[in-house]
């Protein structure tokens, strides 16, 4: 049994690696677009809210209170949205009886964490530098956590993000308007304890407030959360994974074709 | 250590209707066995193929595999922005086995020389059949499965390739599909004929060279077998 968990880690390690191997090879401006596009995004946010002469909605920083909001915002969206290619890249793999579908769709979403944790972690510690001392998180393990699930949803998302596009192709430019819909209703700009509860209400359906807000707390001593529902998330996490893996075993038939 | 089919049964929405390409197919496939399979054009020998290496899920019934199986030769195996160094070492590891001396044997057997550390574009089209032959007969599987084409390439690699084939029978399994009774009696231990979308199985081979004669259209037999490298498929297009 050993060796057939073994077996799925080393599948998947290849994939990632041989992803970094091709994406970095094809062109190196569009590789390097990985990068700078998020960190462009911010920019212009961060920029829009200092000509505006907005001081932050909590905190001292107002860099690292959008930080903190961007940052799972980011690898969320980078996540679930890689994760939607898994199914149709798998078709490359096909000859392949060892490599599945689900392998491609893991490795994807792991490409896509593992170089936009790199940024991240790089980017928090060169706000330290600049002297924010606020940008190590006070309580590590809140905001790992806080990651963690984020990371876990993506995936769950991700999984039926890519039986979807595999049907429909159409439904990745679908889910990128989505998210760029979430960015604005996941509270990355604001504190939703703060909101008109009529609005609160509404926005507390959204499982990525509440990651964004979990996270948060790991930074900010006396962080609002009246609105944070662990449970709720993490059943989110459940249900997305488990809804995505049984739309991947029921739609491979008619996807494979 | 078999693959086993059990009860397939395979269909295609077509502009004429549902065409039933595979109808209750079961089989097992051992190593140390070849099984040649005639079909005529069109008869679901690429179907059956793809539903053994796992491209297509059957319709009705299961395929359980047991034992590890190959890649078609000369299916998109290759990707094209990698060395070709770099894909042997990747279907290397995907088996767990030692890169090193799986590129050695590729890059002697199909002659590669520098361009090992090349991309593909860069091999000649006969460089090119050589080195997908080779790479689908380098790693040792318990299951060969062919489409069609089991050997291929330019003299002399051809025969050496011919020899490779003879040798991984020994100990492996081979399951290809084909219309020559040529190929059949080469490489076949036992025959079957697929026709109206079932497998029929016939203890020797010539008894199934005789019954694939009887059923399939003789004149198609004849215009297909003489030249086997028209059988290549085109592994250009297939890109990962």
């Amino acid at each position: 049994m050993n060796g057939v968990v073994a077996d799925q880690f080393r599948i998947v390690g290849l994939l990632v690696a041989r992803e970094l191997r091709t994406r970095f090879s094809d062109s190196r401006i569009g590789s390097a677009m990985n990068f700078i596009e998020p960190a462009l995004q911010f920019l212009v946010i961060f920029l829009i809210f200092a000509l505006m002469g907005r001081r932050s909605h909590f905190g001292t920083s107002v860099f690292l209170f959008l930080a903190t909001g961007f940052v799972p915002y980011m690898l969320f969206a980078s996540i679930s949205g890689a994760a939607s290619r898994g199914i149709r890249m798998a078709r490359g793999f096909r000859h392949i009886r060892i490599i599945m579908p689900l392998h491609v769709v893991v490795a994807q979403g792991m490409f896509e964490f593992f170089t936009h944790l790199l940024i991240y972690i790089l980017a928090f510690f060169l706000l330290w530098f600049a002297g924010i001392s606020d940008a190590i998180p006070i309580y590590p393990e809140a905001a790992f956590a806080a990651l963690a699930a984020g990371v876990a949803l993506a995936f769950g998302i991700g999984l039926i993000n890519a039986n979807v596009t595999a049907l429909f192709p159409m439904w990745r430019i679908i889910y990128g308007l989505i998210t760029r819909f979430l960015m604005l209703t996941s509270g990355v700009f604001y504190v939703p304890d703060f909101l008109p509860p009529q609005y609160r209400w509404y926005l507390s359906w959204n499982p990525l407030l509440h990651v964004i807000d979990w996270f948060r707390t790991g930074f900010y001593m006396t962080y609002p959360t009246n609105i944070l529902d662990r449970s709720y998330l993490l059943a989110w996490v459940a249900v997305t994974i488990f809804f995505g893996l049984v739309l991947e075993r029921a739609l491979r038939r008619r996807i494979a074709v | 250590m078999t693959v086993t089919l059990n009860s397939v049964s395979k269909s295609y929405q077509t502009p004429a209707g549902r065409c039933q390409v595979l109808r209750d197919v079961s089989a097992v496939f051992q190593p140390g066995l070849s099984v040649g399979i005639l079909g005529a054009r069109r008869s679901g020998k690429s179907t059956l193929i793809q539903i053994l290496t796992g491209a297509i899920h059957p319709d009705v019934g299961y395929v359980s595999h047991r034992s590890l199986v190959s890649f078609p030769a000369c299916s998109g195996v290759i990707h094209p922005a990698m060395t070709i160094r770099q894909n042997i070492a990747f279907l290397a590891r995907l088996y767990n086995l030692d890169p090193k001396p799986i590129i050695q044997f590729v890059a002697e057997f199909a002659s590669l020389g520098e361009l090992l550390d090349q991309r593909l574009k860069a091999c000649s089209k006969d460089q090119r059949s050589k080195l997908l032959f080779t790479i689908s007969y380098a790693i040792p599987f318990d299951i060969y499965l062919c489409d069609e084409s089991i050997v291929g390439g330019p003299e002399p690699f051809r025969s050496s390739c011919e020899g490779l084939v003879q040798e991984r029978r020994r100990n492996s399994g081979l399951v290809f599909t084909t219309k020559s009774p040529l190929l059949m009696r080469k490489f076949a231990d036992i025959g079957a004929v697929l026709i109206g979308g079932r497998l029929v199985f016939f203890p020797s081979v010539e008894e199934a060279i005789v019954a694939f004669g009887d059923c399939a259209d003789v004149s198609e037999v004849l215009l297909d077998t003489p030249d086997l490298r028209e059988e290549e498929p085109d592994y250009s297009t297939d890109i990962i």
